[in-house]
């Protein structure tokens, strides 16, 4: 129970801290989102948060229609990319820092979507900020529900944007609305599939779910997850009851599309199962799942209990003759 | 189907303080709102865009205010917006001279487009970005200056995505160009009004051709997503046709709220997400019921 709720007070503590920008080692948040909850409110947050300290803001725009209050500079990107991009940031970057952030105020490079950067430039572009000074702390955001590129032929080994970017950040922010797994899956696939908006009800409120990546300079990751609301600034760490990965959880929902392919057109009843009673399914508690939480303390050790007819052996049979 | 019937009659609003478009949207000198319109094969937005352009025109005979409506559509022409001006009962005809406060200006980019505004032969990217700039936002500048200025602008755009299928614009230069739109004219509201077929919009990430027509429609109405501050969406019937209901209409919040609600705490301004059963009754009006 204790140490429950020092985990607890840790996890507050440490959100606490990366969203006034005061960790140190942390320079590249990438923040993750999606039409149903966009990093507008966590944005907003780290701003409130660091209204104390002077915050040097760059806002780098390709989407943002209107310049935030916050930006002490505004670099409006539309319409460029590549080499271009680069040399104009660069510019601005080393015009303003020059290699001497020190101590004093803190750089905040700030764009509103990774995005409209291609895959094949991203590198470069990450590179170029920190060659400037590698004390900048660049705050991405990354739209997760655009359609993939899927032309490669230049690039053909050359990892995904958001694989790199997820390589590459310190800590990644991922926004969830509150009822990511409550909402009814069929009625959403059904909304999808036949009236083309991406768009439900109870998207984008001050108050959401955030699924916290932070990688430690010792080379430990921690993953926490909160319930933050953004009004009123406060966040509240939760626990999970299963142990799940975004990646998991797109690796699962494309097999259950496989199975589907398969069985499609085969007979006339329907032998697929809906996202649903797949749902449904996933969340019955099998009996070996309780034995899992106590035996998974020991890890992967052998433990041999001996019986009294057990000859002893002291010698390893394995071990190496030579 | 007893709930529809149980159903009372709703007055219909977007906004906290009951208005379909709040005055003080318009009186924002520093922001522009940006909100997306949809609808789907089966229903029809055209009812919702006379509604929001007669609560326009009602605005601006309670405010000091002028306003200017700048209407660009892909699919209609002229006339069809004169008529239902008309039944609207919304004056349309104005002089510098007259002392109607709402403007009501028509950019046609139907007629004639593919024949005399763009050249068949030449439908690459790059001409068809140039008769955007040219021919529309310079047209939008060029009367706003002409006859409307000092009015507070809002600007219907109507399926502009028809460029996407029928040339070689690429989604992203589409979607650039909306956004050069609002910053050069630095209208308070833009309205994109778009049908969109689930054929052609595939939000389940299976897209495997970037050429490809749902690929470009998929990607421009992502981004749009994703800059809009609030979205109307109509929908049919789950349950196919009812004599008494048209359709549904849903109000979700867009990816950035209307005003920085955390900065200026207004919460007037914030949009109340709702969904509206409706029926168009025979004189073309609108009826909500609550869901």
């Amino acid at each position: 129970m204790s140490a429950q709720m020092i985990t607890d007070a840790n996890a507050t503590i440490l959100l606490n801290r990366l969203m006034a920008i005061k960790e140190s080692g942390q320079n590249f948040y990438l923040v993750l989102d999606s039409f149903r909850q966009s990093s507008y409110y966590i944005i907003q947050h780290m701003i409130h948060e660091n209204l104390k300290q002077d915050l040097d803001i760059l806002y780098v725009s390709f989407e943002t229609i209107s310049r935030p209050s916050y930006a002490t500079e505004y670099i409006d990107c539309i319409d460029i990319s590549g080499k271009t991009l680069n040399d104009k940031i660069g510019k601005i970057l080393k015009s303003r820092f020059g290699g001497s952030i020190g101590n004093k105020n803190k750089a905040v490079l700030m764009i509103d979507s990774l995005n409209f950067i291609k895959d094949e430039e991203l590198s470069e572009f990450m590179q170029m900020i920190y060659n400037v000074d590698k004390n900048i702390i660049v705050i991405g955001t990354f739209h997760l529900s655009y359609p993939v590129r899927s032309v490669r032929s230049l690039h053909l080994n050359y990892p995904r944007g958001l694989e790199f970017l997820k390589f590459v950040a310190s800590s990644i922010f991922e926004v969830l609305p509150l009822d990511y797994k409550s909402t009814n899956e069929e009625e959403k696939d059904f909304a999808e599939k036949y009236f083309g908006s991406p768009c439900h009800k109870g998207s984008n409120s001050y108050k959401y779910v955030l699924k916290l990546v932070v990688r430690k300079k010792s080379g430990r990751s921690v993953r926490f997850k909160y319930v933050v609301d953004s009004l009123k600034y406060v966040s509240s760490n939760i626990q999970d009851s299963e142990d799940e990965d975004s990646e998991y959880e797109i690796e699962s929902s494309l097999d259950a599309s496989k199975e589907e392919d398969l069985l499609k057109g085969l007979t006339t009843f329907r032998l697929s199962t809906t996202a649903g009673e797949r749902k449904s399914r996933e969340e019955v508690e099998l009996p070996y799942m309780e034995a899992q939480s106590e035996g998974g303390r020991v890890g992967g050790a052998i433990v041999y209990e001996f019986e009294k007819d057990d000859d002893y052996d002291e010698e390893d049979a394995f071990e190496d003759p030579f | 189907m007893a709930s529809y019937f149980l159903a009372e009659k709703q007055q219909f609003n977007i906004f906290d303080d009951s208005t379909v478009i709040s005055p003080k949207l318009l009186q924002n000198d520093s922001t522009t709102s940006f909100s997306t319109i949809t609808s789907c094969p089966g229903s029809s937005s055209s009812w919702l865009v006379r509604l929001l352009i007669k609560n326009l025109s009602d605005l601006a005979k309670d405010n000091d205010d002028h306003i200017s409506v700048f209407f660009v559509s892909f699919i209609e022409n002229k006339n069809f917006w004169d008529t239902a001006m008309r039944k609207l009962n919304v004056n349309i005809s104005f002089k510098k001279s007259s002392r109607s406060k709402f403007h009501f200006h028509f950019i046609d980019c139907f007629t004639d487009l593919f024949t005399k505004k763009l050249s068949i032969n030449d439908l690459t990217d790059l001409s068809v970005k140039t008769f955007f700039v040219n021919y529309i936002i310079r047209q939008i500048l060029a009367k706003y200056e002409r006859f409307s200025s000092n009015s507070k602008m809002v600007i219907f755009i109507h399926n502009p995505e028809i460029l996407l299928s029928s040339t070689m614009l690429q989604s992203l230069t589409l979607f650039n160009l909306i956004l050069t739109a609002i910053k050069l004219t630095k209208c308070k509201l833009l309205f994109h009004v778009s049908n969109l077929s689930p054929k052609l919009a595939d939000f389940s990430n299976s897209l495997n051709n970037d050429n490809s027509l749902e690929y470009k429609i998929t990607d421009y109405i992502s981004r749009l997503h994703y800059i809009s501050n609030f979205n109307l969406h109509i929908t049919p019937l789950k349950t196919g046709a009812a004599s008494d209901i048209t359709g549904k209409l849903s109000v979700v919040n867009g990816s950035r709220p209307v005003v920085d609600v955390i900065s200026k705490n207004d919460q007037s301004l914030s949009i109340v997400e709702k969904q509206f059963l409706y029926f168009i009754n025979k004189d073309g009006n609108p009826v909500f019921y609550f869901m």
